[in-house]
């Protein structure tokens, strides 16, 4: 593929100044920074969450808080990093570069764009401010039922239970906009020329998480919203005691749960080739093989929720359907990897920083595949449910495979948007403490949850205690090593080396095959394309 | 993909039209499925 692009320039004289910028603004480039800073600063306060957590499981017994400030602790933070943390950085990163990669002058509802991240951050009060009320003595504190709202604890909790059931609808609302937003600019917003099977793997990522959203979200408010007049207005949907059904609950959860790991995963899946081929300095491997893998993917992501609740007791021919349903997810992800590494197979490889990152994530979230495939077999997880076996899988598939995945992102893609390079010792350090320190906390977890160490109690027997004080140390190295991403961004905005159209060597000769955004300046005119690019 | 004849601002002018036709659509489809699960549970 090969792209024409005429000269731009930068007129932006008429851009507000101040706060008023970020507050109106309808620049893709504005709402994806802002999406990306948030996504940060919440990612780091759901981390905080999590280090008072490892604290308390550094040894046995009960020694920094109360249970129940424990399974808050727990529950805000699988919701912050989900919806807070995750979900805004893969949307920022769509706002940022989707219109570049397209060929589009910005995203096809730039109104609609502003008013999806503003949402944002009222949501992310509510899910927060009832820790903050209790210290009043107004409510007894965050929602304590994990990040499942399972009822009928959640029929019973406190008000940290509304507050959240607030908080997601509205970051529903925001989701849904930013697909809707996301599809519409997809399908009608491409550079004449590039059809879909031209498009960047990226924009195919986000196309069908964008589907999966609009499918799967409704659901989940729908569950909420009975939830909510469970609690407050006298029906008894998943109350038993008044003839309600809480397995029903789980299954409405877990039809939007399940698919949710891939709206987080899949935009990842969509970069991460590029980044594989531009440092392989080779095109990339199967783009219809993963095309289709991915549609694949979405496609069965909707029809295997109920293997996250084996163990509540259903019909045999309910169990088996879910396990060789779940298992079958296993094939078209199976073609990723292959595709993945026959992209960087006998490639002219070089290892900057997005590279390690891309590198590691292919090693680590295979892990994370690997132990799903496991804890999808009926047998075995009528054993793993409910352990540290389960905690250390998704943070495999999570962590690695989702926040390493945006981590290589980020590194890859920030000198496009700061037209300045970062500092790359830096980089690699980070990389390093984060690989190692990512491993030594989650590889014990496995190991005392085979044991049967269950999770969400905030005590445990003496035989788990050095696996877990192993894993709290990690923990917090690998907490404070985010530090050095945080102060490397910070330095790549104020100023650095600049920064070529280019940005990488490999890109080079791949021209095009990434995205449009190479064939503009580092950083991009504030109006990216002043006239529509052709693609040949 | 576009009519030659027509001029840049009606080619805009058509694909805002679009865009929020297939926006609208979209959320339609999205508010109508949040109403259907309320009303497959409750009819259950």
């Amino acid at each position: 593929m090969s792209a024409t692009t005429t000269a731009h320039h930068d007129e932006h004289h008429d851009v507000p100044k101040g706060m008023m910028r970020w507050f109106t603004t309808t620049n893709h480039k504005d709402i994806g920074t802002m999406y990306l800073t948030f996504s940060l600063i919440m990612f780091l306060i759901g981390g905080a969450m999590i280090l008072l957590v490892r604290a308390e499981l550094f040894e046995p017994g009960l020694q920094l808080m109360k249970p129940e400030f424990y399974n808050q602790l727990i529950g805000v933070h699988a919701l912050v990093m989900i919806f807070a943390a995750l979900m805004p950085a893969a949307t920022g990163f769509a706002n940022w570069m989707l219109p570049l990669q397209l060929g589009a002058p910005d995203m096809a509802l730039p109104r609609l764009n502003n008013w999806g991240f503003w949402l944002l951050p009222p949501a992310a009060v509510l899910l927060t401010i009832p820790f903050t009320l209790a210290l009043f003595g107004i409510g007894d504190g965050a929602i304590a039922t994990g990040w499942t709202f399972y009822a009928p604890l959640s029929v019973q909790g406190g008000i940290g239970v509304d507050f959240a059931i607030f908080a997601v609808h509205i970051l529903g609302i925001s989701s849904v906009m930013g697909s809707i937003n996301v599809i519409v600019t997809i399908f009608n917003m491409r550079a004449p020329g590039m059809t879909l099977m031209k498009m960047p793997m990226f924009a195919w990522g986000w196309l069908i998480t964008a589907f999966l959203l609009v499918a799967t979200i409704p659901v989940l408010a729908g569950a909420v919203t009975m939830l909510l007049t469970d609690r407050h207005f006298g029906t008894h949907f998943f109350d038993a005691a008044g003839g309600g059904d809480p397995i029903l609950f789980q299954h409405l959860f877990w039809f939007f749960g399940h698919p949710e790991v891939y709206i987080l995963l899949l935009p990842v899946w969509g970069f991460m080739p590029q980044i594989l081929q531009t440092f392989s300095r080779k095109p990339m491997y199967g783009y219809k093989a993963q095309v289709y893998s991915l549609i694949a993917i979405g496609a069965l992501a909707v029809v295997v929720w109920a293997h996250h609740f084996f163990t509540v007791g259903m019909p045999v021919p309910a169990l088996l359907y879910f396990m060789y349903s779940t298992m079958a997810i296993s094939l078209p992800l199976a073609v990723l990897f292959f595709c993945w590494i026959a992209t960087i197979w006998k490639g002219s490889m070089s290892f900057e920083t997005p590279m390690l990152f891309a590198v590691g994530w292919i090693i680590l979230f295979g892990i994370g595949g690997l132990t799903g495939l496991v804890l999808a077999d009926v047998a075995a997880d009528a054993q793993y449910h409910h352990t540290y076996f389960v905690v250390a899988h998704f943070h495999y598939t999570l962590f690695a495979g989702g926040i390493m995945g945006i981590m290589a992102g980020v590194y890859y893609w920030l000198p496009k948007m700061t037209g300045h390079m970062y500092n790359e010792t830096l980089g690699k350090t980070h990389f390093w403490l984060t690989a190692i320190s990512f491993n030594l906390t989650f590889i014990p977890q496995f190991f005392v949850g085979l044991a049967g160490m269950p999770r969400r109690i905030p005590d445990y027997a003496l035989q788990f205690a050095e696996f877990n004080a192993i894993s709290t140390v990690a923990a917090f190295v690998l907490g404070l090593s985010q530090l050095v991403m945080v102060y490397n961004i910070y330095s790549s905005v104020r100023g650095g080396k600049k920064a070529t159209n280019e940005v990488w060597d490999g890109n080079n000769s791949l021209a095009g095959s990434g995205g449009l955004e190479w064939t503009l300046p580092s950083p991009p005119p504030y109006h990216s394309f002043t006239e529509q690019p052709v693609i040949k | 993909m576009q009519k030659n004849n027509m001029n840049e601002h009606e080619v805009e002018k058509q694909r805002k039209k679009r865009s929020l036709i297939i926006g609208l659509v979209l959320a339609g489809l999205a508010f109508a499925w949040y109403l259907a699960t309320m009303y497959m549970v409750l009819s259950k």
